[in-house]
């Protein structure tokens, strides 16, 4: 079995990678605490914790300085919520072996969401669909990247949230932010411009752990010992991330993260089917 | 106070405070069980449900156990108390839409972290 220390140290380099690359944390320390020895059933409980520290203290200034959508992100919870609750209930009731390969499958799924090709929208010509209108999902933010407020509309708010709910499914059974595919969803189904999607996608990710941790600690698969050196490593190593993140090519960075989601995908597949987790 | 600055002072204050109470329950486990994470009875979380959990922080067994307990209680009830600020907010402000909304979330997320799981 691992040592605190070691738990520490992975989980700040994975935090560290995975704020860089947008992967994100746990996507990265699982795998690596799950070579190590940790059972994965335990190691997904436990990052969750990270997960929620992550997201609360990356939201905070995005909340305080106005960029994130709040309602659209409590719309979305709605259905983020559930499908964590449905995810980690499934991660309760499968196999070890079943969720490690949901895990490599997910980690896989990643590589391809980064092939899709995005068209970014101008953020004022998006047509509203009637609900998203009745909602009043719209709003505005300052860019200082075009020294202008940049007001935005939103649309496709039900399919959205449908979709959301999935992404909620796969975070909660496999203990990860899901921010991947959280921003595509925003950015391709609601037409979210970026920076609000961002920002409001690493909000949504706190709440929709909350919702998976809840399942767990009711469990019996949540690890004192494990969750809180986790979250400790995790939150620092992705502020440092962070912090290096505008200094680095994008190149770079894009390779860094296949080379991580492969690297995870490949182990966990390797522990189901080789070493049967 | 408009509701982001609340919402990101309490984000803010909520990951400190949980941060601290986790790192000062690590270094007193560090101290007192040495340097091995074991996946045992006393690590594992074995509540029917999060209020249980956290009715039993004073419990411990150890002070380490208890750090550890409350700096994870602090952290989820984070984004918990911010869809309960989000809630009063909304109502105060007569949006009904995002009241009811709101309470959607608030009333799931009471329901998951407060009713014990069955027995299995």
């Amino acid at each position: 079995m691992v040592g605190v220390i070691e738990v520490i140290l992975v989980s700040l380099a994975a935090g560290f990678l995975g704020s860089l690359t947008g992967l994100g944390g746990a996507s990265v320390t699982i795998p690596l605490l799950v070579l190590l020895g940790v059972p994965v059933k335990h190691a997904i409980a436990s990052s969750l914790i990270s997960v929620i520290a992550t997201s609360t203290g990356s939201s905070s200034s995005f909340v305080t300085e106005g960029v994130t959508n709040l309602r659209a992100a409590m719309f979305l919870e709605c259905f983020t919520i559930t499908g964590a609750i449905a995810g980690a209930f499934l991660t309760v009731t499968v196999s070890p072996t079943a969720v490690a390969l949901t895990f490599s499958a997910v980690m896989i799924a990643s590589l391809l969401l980064t092939r899709v090709v995005r068209s970014p929208q101008e953020p004022g010509s998006v047509k509203q669909d009637k609900f998203s209108s009745w909602l009043g999902l719209e709003g505005s933010y300052f860019d200082p990247s075009v020294g202008k407020e940049v007001s935005y509309k939103l649309t496709n708010a039900l399919y959205g949230g449908l979709a959301m709910a999935w992404a909620g499914a796969v975070a909660g059974m496999l203990g990860i932010g899901a921010g991947a595919f959280k921003v595509a969803i925003h950015e391709t189904v609601l037409k979210m411009p970026t920076k609000v999607s961002t920002s409001t996608s690493n909000l949504i990710m706190g709440m929709t752990a909350l919702a998976g941790a809840g399942v767990y600690v009711a469990s019996g698969l949540m690890v004192l010992d494990l969750a809180a050196p986790m979250a400790l490593g995790t939150t620092l190593g992705s502020a440092l991330g962070s912090r290096l993140l505008t200094r680095m090519r994008d190149v770079n960075l894009r390779r860094l993260y296949f080379a991580l989601a492969a690297a995870s995908a490949s182990v966990m597949l390797y522990r189901a089917l080789v070493l049967g987790v | 106070m408009r509701l982001e600055r609340v919402l990101g002072l309490l984000m803010l204050a909520g990951t400190i405070a949980s941060l601290a109470l986790m790192a000062l329950g690590i270094s007193l486990y560090f101290l007192q069980h040495g340097e091995e994470v074991s996946v045992s009875e006393r690590w594992v979380v074995r509540s029917r449900s999060f209020l249980e959990f956290v009715a039993s922080i004073g419990e411990g067994p150890s002070l380490s156990v208890v750090l550890m307990k409350a700096g994870v209680a602090t952290l989820m009830l984070t984004p918990y108390s911010r869809a309960v600020i989000s809630l009063v907010y909304f109502a105060a402000r007569r949006e009904w839409k995002f009241t009811a909304i709101t309470g959607l979330v608030v009333t799931a997320l009471s329901a998951l972290l407060m009713l014990p799981a069955a027995p299995s």
